[in-house]
This record gives C-alpha cells, structure tokens and sequence, in this order.
C-alpha cells in the first residue's frame, strides 16, 4: 500500500471518528437534565431557618446553583419536582455511592473538542496524503530530456 | 414618688433586651458552607460543614454581632485533585492559611427576621470588608430542637455573600484567562445555641 493511499484512509478513518465523537456527544447530552442537589431535611427542622414558605420542591438545604446533569442511578432522585422539570437529587447519597455526575458543559466542551482535533487531523491527513500523490506524480514523469 | 417607679421599669427593661451570647452547635448534618465556581469545564461546588464562632444576639433590640470561623482545609468539591488544589498556594493556600473568618462589624434590622450586615471576611490571610443581608431566627427550646439534640433555644442564621477571588489574593493564571470564574458566591448556613 503506497503512502498517499494509507494517508487518505486515516484522513477518512479520523472523519468517521469525528462523526462519532459528536453523535455520541450529542447522545450523552441528551440524557441531561436540569438538577439541584439538596441536603434533605424535616419539614420542622427547615422551619427553623423559616424556610417553610418554600412554593415548590422538598424541604432541605439546596447545595448550590441547579446544573443540567447526567445522572443514571435512579436512587438518589427525590419524588418532588420543581418548575421547569428541575428534579431534586439527595446530595449526602450521591456522596455516599461516591458518585459525581457529568455535566451537561463537560460532554459538550469535551465532544467540540475532540471533533475539531479529528476533524484536524482528517485535514492533515487528508492535505498530506495529497502532498503524496504530487510528489509521486512529479518523480513518475519523464525527465525534459527523455520527453523531448 | 414616680421615681419609685423608674428603677423597676428599668430593670425590667434591661432583663428583656439583653443580647444573649450563642455558640454554634456541633451540627453536621445541619451546618453547611458552600461556595460555587463556574469553570470552562464544569461548576463546581465547594462544602464543608466545619463552622465555629459565636453569635450575640438581642432578640428584643433586634441587634447582635457574630464572630465565625470555617475551616477552609476541609472544604470538600468532589474530586480529591481538585482539593488538594485548593489548599495550596496556588489557590486559596489553605494548608498554609486554613482559617476562613467572618466578622460583624455592624448589624441592623430591615424586616421580619432579616437582617442588613456589615463586617469583614478574612481568606488567604487577607481581610476585606464585606456587607450582606442575613436571616436569623431565634426559637425556643421545643421537641424540634431537643430531637435535634439542640441545648437550650436555637439561633438558625443564613446568609449569602459573593467575593472576588483576586480579593483575596488568588491570582491564577486560569483566572485571569477567563477559565476560571472570578466571583465566588458563598452560602453560609448554622444553627447556634446556648452552650
């Protein structure tokens, strides 16, 4: 196999990659979900901070800002919803799995990434498997002299 | 013969508005620190529930004051490197500097049970002023409090404040890059009681 054919194919092997990488980038973030991560606590002991007059969701202290998540163990998940869809997950039992789940902003970022590095390359092999065939071309014609 | 009247009226006075001192409880399931960053890769959320101090509060005058302390070395963010991180000088120095401390130096009612309040927050050694609003909610001693193994009456005090990092002294190159956010919102949550 000649060097411009082995260059093409890796340039069609990184863009089939790259195809890849995003279906699969996209997939992951499909399964994000907007959750906010709470300490869960009696209704009687959140009303000692006066956090009774919560309109939605269980009683508790939130830890942190909701971020869209990928979460998969159905267990840590509280039965309350809040608005827009936004699901409450029992931060001490994530803890306790030792679980720490995906972001929605680490598949995305990760995905762009790595399919703009295949996508280079595929470019690189692609340009160099070109380059190849040029110069393979020139060295097969025959010198001025032999054509004259 | 009205000032017979006077001495009793104050004495009355001052048994009613008398700031009691409040130690907070040893509560870890209860008292919580959070501090959050936003990353380009990810948000974080740093927690620790190691909160110490004292908070004096007059339930009558609505006034008080507060001396808190957190321990910045046991700030946890779920990844181990990211700890280990934090606690060096790189970031927030805290194996060398693990004392967190806020301090009052002016509170006021504004409504209800909240508060307006001014003090000064010490991090990485160095010390800013800082204003918020807090609220702090005084119950007495009930089945509530005694099944939480609360001693006495419970002092419950919430509040939020935002800081700059480069404040404090962390001077990250991710932070200048834009990498790493800048503002850090900090969410302080404890319940104080009578020791």
């Amino acid at each position: 196999m000649d060097r411009t054919t082995v260059l093409s194919r890796l340039a069609a092997v990184c863009a089939v990659l790259a195809a890849v990488a995003l279906v699969t980038g996209l997939w992951l973030g499909a399964q994000a979900q907007p959750v906010q991560l709470l300490r869960p606590a009696p209704a009687s002991q959140a009303s000692l901070f006066g956090d009774e007059a919560r309109a939605q969701g269980p009683s508790g202290t939130r830890i942190g800002s909701p971020q869209d998540l990928i979460i998969r163990n159905q267990a840590v998940f509280l039965p309350e919803t809040g608005a827009d869809g936004l699901r409450y997950v029992d931060e001490p039992m994530l803890t306790e799995l030792g679980l720490y789940p995906l972001q929605l902003k680490t598949v995305r970022l990760l995905s762009i990434l790595t399919v703009l590095g295949l996508l280079a390359l595929a470019a690189a092999f692609w340009l160099g498997g070109r380059w190849s065939r040029k110069v393979a071309l020139r060295a097969a014609a025959p010198a001025p002299s032999e054509r004259a | 013969m009205r000032y017979l009247f006077i001495l009793p009226a104050l004495l009355l006075a001052s048994a009613v508005a008398a700031p009691v001192k409040y130690a907070v409880t040893d509560l870890d399931n209860v008292n919580v620190m959070t501090a959050e960053n936003e990353t380009d890769i990810e948000n974080f959320t740093a927690i620790t529930n190691k909160i110490s101090g004292t908070v004096t509060f007059d339930a009558a005058a609505k006034m008080g004051s507060a001396d808190l302390t957190v321990d910045g070395a046991s700030i946890k963010t779920g990844v181990p490197a990211r700890d280990s991180h934090m606690v060096s000088k790189d970031w927030f120095n805290f194996a060398a500097n693990p004392v967190i401390r806020f301090k009052t130096t002016q509170v006021s009612w504004v409504s209800g049970d909240n508060y307006k309040v001014s003090g000064t927050l010490t991090m990485n050694g160095v010390t800013k002023p800082v204003s918020t609003t807090a609220r702090v909610k005084l119950t007495p001693a009930n089945d509530v409090t005694k099944g939480m193994k609360i001693p006495g009456d419970a002092l419950a005090v919430s509040l939020k404040m935002n800081v700059l990092l480069s404040d404090y002294g962390v001077q990250h190159p991710a932070i200048k890059a834009g990498r790493v956010g800048n503002t850090l919102p900090i969410s302080l949550k404890f319940i104080a009681s009578q020791p």
